[in-house]
């Protein structure tokens, strides 16, 4: 069990990096759509988040964790659009994505854009997990 | 497929604001993007995302964009260089040219890479891509 809490640190460095209200900060909020973000702000909390927590957490890692055992071949194809296993995937690291929705649709342009804060306090949770399992082993 | 030209298969195109990526390196420092010190960075990150948006990149390979080297001055002609897992995954999806280009337009840099399929068979598959 970790003793830092990653969802107190999220929202601070979401707030500060985004210069939003903090009354207007939700964890259902979805990067791009609610919060104007773009791939550089993300880049920017990774690197925050990493200066404050025991956490590696590098755009690589981010990768792997959203793709998780797929292998690049299958995870979407020429077009960019995720294959089902792809989607079945990120439905257990996003699982607000409606895959039924998003059934070939959902494109990997977008797909960082359905990011959740929620999904980004999950995935810092479950790094910094592995991080210590590691250091324990 | 036509036998003239080249067939356009994917165009990955991306946006960022230059003085963004210029406080993102004031802020962690030069290592942030991993990028040479070299030309505008902007510049090189946008060609990057391009070409990485283009070959339709899985989450694990659009990561490695340091595996990605851009040889080429800031108006280009530029070169594109596929190392470590990025290679191999554009030698697999790669059959045929990435044509780059960038714009500037009030601060914001734009980056589009054309992914073509060559008329004519192509040759042994190489990492090295020249525009």
């Amino acid at each position: 069990m970790s003793h830092y809490d990653v969802g107190e640190l999220v929202r601070s460095i979401v707030i500060d990096t985004l210069d939003i209200p903090a009354a207007l900060y939700r964890t259902d909020l979805v990067f791009s759509a609610d919060l104007g973000l773009e791939s550089l702000d993300l880049l920017d909390i990774f690197f925050r988040i990493e200066c404050s927590a025991p956490v590696v957490l590098t755009v690589e890692k981010c990768g792997r964790y959203l793709q998780g055992d797929v292998p690049d071949a299958e995870f979407c194809d020429a077009r960019g659009i995720i294959s089902g296993r792809g989607l079945n995937r990120l439905s257990t690291v996003m699982p607000q994505l409606d895959t039924a929705r998003w059934a070939g649709r959902l494109t990997l342009d977008r797909m960082l854009s359905e990011l959740s804060i929620a999904n980004l306090v999950s995935m810092v949770e479950n790094l910094l997990a592995e991080g210590q399992a590691a250091a324990h082993a | 497929m036509p036998e003239h030209g080249d067939a356009v298969l994917r165009v990955g195109s991306y946006s960022v604001d230059a003085a963004a990526v210029d406080q993102l390196i004031a802020r962690h420092g030069t290592e942030a993007l991993r990028l040479p010190a070299t030309g505008s960075p902007a510049v090189r990150w946008a060609l990057r995302q391009a070409t990485l948006r283009a070959l339709a990149a899985p989450p694990r390979i659009a990561a490695r964009w340091g595996d990605i080297a851009l040889r080429g001055d800031g108006e280009g002609p530029w070169t594109l260089l596929f190392k470590g897992e990025v290679a191999p995954y554009a030698r697999s999806v790669l059959h045929g040219d990435i044509a780059l280009t960038v714009t500037t337009r009030a601060g914001r840099v734009t980056a589009h890479a054309v992914l073509t399929r060559a008329a004519t068979p192509p040759a042994p598959r190489e990492t090295e891509v020249p525009r």
